[in-house]
């Protein structure tokens, strides 16, 4: 069996707001469930081929549709996997919008990660029903309930972020940070941040969340960065992975696209009802278009110092940047100038050695556990 | 067709070869699936559709319960017979009928 695989399941493509940077322009964000005889396919497929599996509830908005949809998925699950055999998990991005406490419970009981699409006093800038959502986090900060929120940032809010993340810290809530790409609605409505702008804002991000020793919250992606520049050798978030062959996204009809980041009709890789393993997907002309992209632009990313760590980056984020084939995007951009820093940063904490007492406890325990585990070298 | 399928062969070990730290597979014991999609008395069993559509005796729903109950009917039935074999514990429990 192979060991792991990623799938991004998009239940329908509808939402029930408009992002001005969703990945699907409006004309994609059409009504339409997956069916039944899909879904069963999915799990069955995936069972039957990998080791452990990752189910990513995307959409359009995933909870458009019924709390029934996530109970046959994960009955499914318990039937094709094993019940409780840990070989597979499952995490929903919501815009939260109609999160209530009876699918908060079901998420709760069987585990579900709930990540929250959600900019906190700045949401209106790309979505709209704030005060729903707003509603829904206090409603779950409230009860105790495990999640997390990923913002967007945008131009307009981008130098914002340092803000952003003291207002979600003091409440206790993990957050993530990542800018909005030049995909779908934000191809050409001039709501990608400056990324120099932007990476001046993750790195004075990261700096407070290093010193921030009162905190309890993870900060994302730069806690993955950490680790990787500590010597993890584990890839860190998703544009990083070097996930061709490791990530599927599948669309309510059953598509199969390399990853859930729209839809480009020529990396449309087949239909499910088509193939008898996942795996197939990758090895028809969409796929080898995109393998053959990403390793043209690899070698030239080749002498780069952090080529280690970046894996030539989002093959997605480049095809929309500036071409498949080309790299120094600003998605590369960002990530050259933000993880540089990250590891500067460590660098020094290993060599002066300082007072650990004043420094996040995420931070804490990845330079203790480098320090007490001298086998972990670095890439 | 086999020489669309080379290419691709080609390109995906390309790909990997660019990025080989990151296909290192980090070995991870996964959890033994329980058995609950196994009948108790071994009877046949597809493993198809769940349990508790057609052997009801094997969910976890009617598990739970009815160990308890088996589990508390035999602590008290030990005591019952300790006590009569014991003729009340040996007299500390003085109402054992003689």
């Amino acid at each position: 069996m192979k060991p792991f695989i990623s799938l991004v399941v998009k239940p329908t493509l509808e939402c029930n707001i408009s992002c001005r940077h969703c990945y699907h322009p409006p004309e994609e964000r059409v009504p339409g469930l997956m069916d039944d005889a899909t879904l069963e396919r999915v799990v069955r497929l995936a069972s039957e081929e990998y080791e452990t599996v990752w189910f990513i509830w995307h959409g359009g908005e995933p909870l458009l549709a019924p709390l029934s949809f996530f109970k046959r998925a994960v009955e499914l699950q318990d039937r094709y996997f094993g019940k409780d055999s840990h070989r597979c998990g499952n995490t929903v991005q919501t815009n939260g919008v109609t999160i209530d406490r009876r699918f908060m419970d079901f998420c709760r009981d069987r585990r579900i990660n709930v990540g929250v699409s959600y900019e906190g006093e700045l949401n209106d800038e790309l979505r709209q029903m704030s005060r729903d959502t707003a509603a829904a986090i206090d409603m779950m900060s409230r009860r105790g309930y495990m999640f997390s929120v990923s913002c967007t940032m945008c131009r307009t809010t981008a130098a914002s972020m340092p803000d952003l993340y003291g207002y979600f810290s003091g409440r206790g809530i993990n957050a993530s940070f990542s800018p909005v790409v030049p995909i779908g609605c934000a191809a050409s409505n001039g709501t990608t941040p400056d990324p120099d702008e932007y990476a001046r804002a993750s790195i004075e991000t990261f700096d407070r969340w290093v010193t921030d020793s009162g905190s309890d919250v993870a900060l994302l992606p730069h806690y993955l960065y950490l680790l990787n520049a500590l010597g993890d050798p584990q890839p860190s978030d998703c544009q990083h992975t070097s996930c061709l062959t490791r990530w599927l996204s599948v669309h309510p009809g059953g598509d199969l696209y390399p990853c859930g980041k729209g839809r480009p009709p020529e990396f449309r890789l087949c239909n499910i009802s088509e193939v008898g393993r996942l795996s197939d997907a990758f090895r028809t002309e969409g796929f080898a278009r995109l393998l053959e992209g990403t390793v043209a632009r690899r070698e030239k990313c080749a002498e780069c110092p952090i080529y280690a760590y970046c894996n030539g980056g989002c093959s997605m984020d480049a095809y929309h940047e500036g071409g498949l084939e080309n790299n120094g995007g600003d998605s590369c951009r960002i990530y050259r100038q933000v993880f540089s820093h990250v590891q500067r940063t460590v660098g020094s904490i290993l060599e002066d050695r300082p007072d650990l007492s004043g420094y996040n406890r995420y931070v804490r325990d990845a330079v203790v556990g480098k320090l007490v585990n001298p086998m972990i070298t670095g890439q | 067709m086999s020489h669309g399928a080379d290419r691709i062969d080609r390109l995906t070990d390309l790909y990997m070869s660019q990025s080989a730290g990151a296909f290192t597979v980090f070995a991870s014991a996964a959890k033994k699936p329980n058995d609950h999609e196994q009948r108790v008395d071994d009877g046949p069993h597809g493993g198809i559709t769940p349990c508790s559509d057609q052997y009801p005796c094997c969910t976890d729903s009617m598990c739970k319960p009815g160990c308890n109950a088996v589990l508390i009917l035999l602590i008290a039935g030990g005591c019952v017979c300790c006590c009569y074999v014991t003729h009340g514990f040996g007299g500390v429990w003085p109402y054992w009928p003689a």
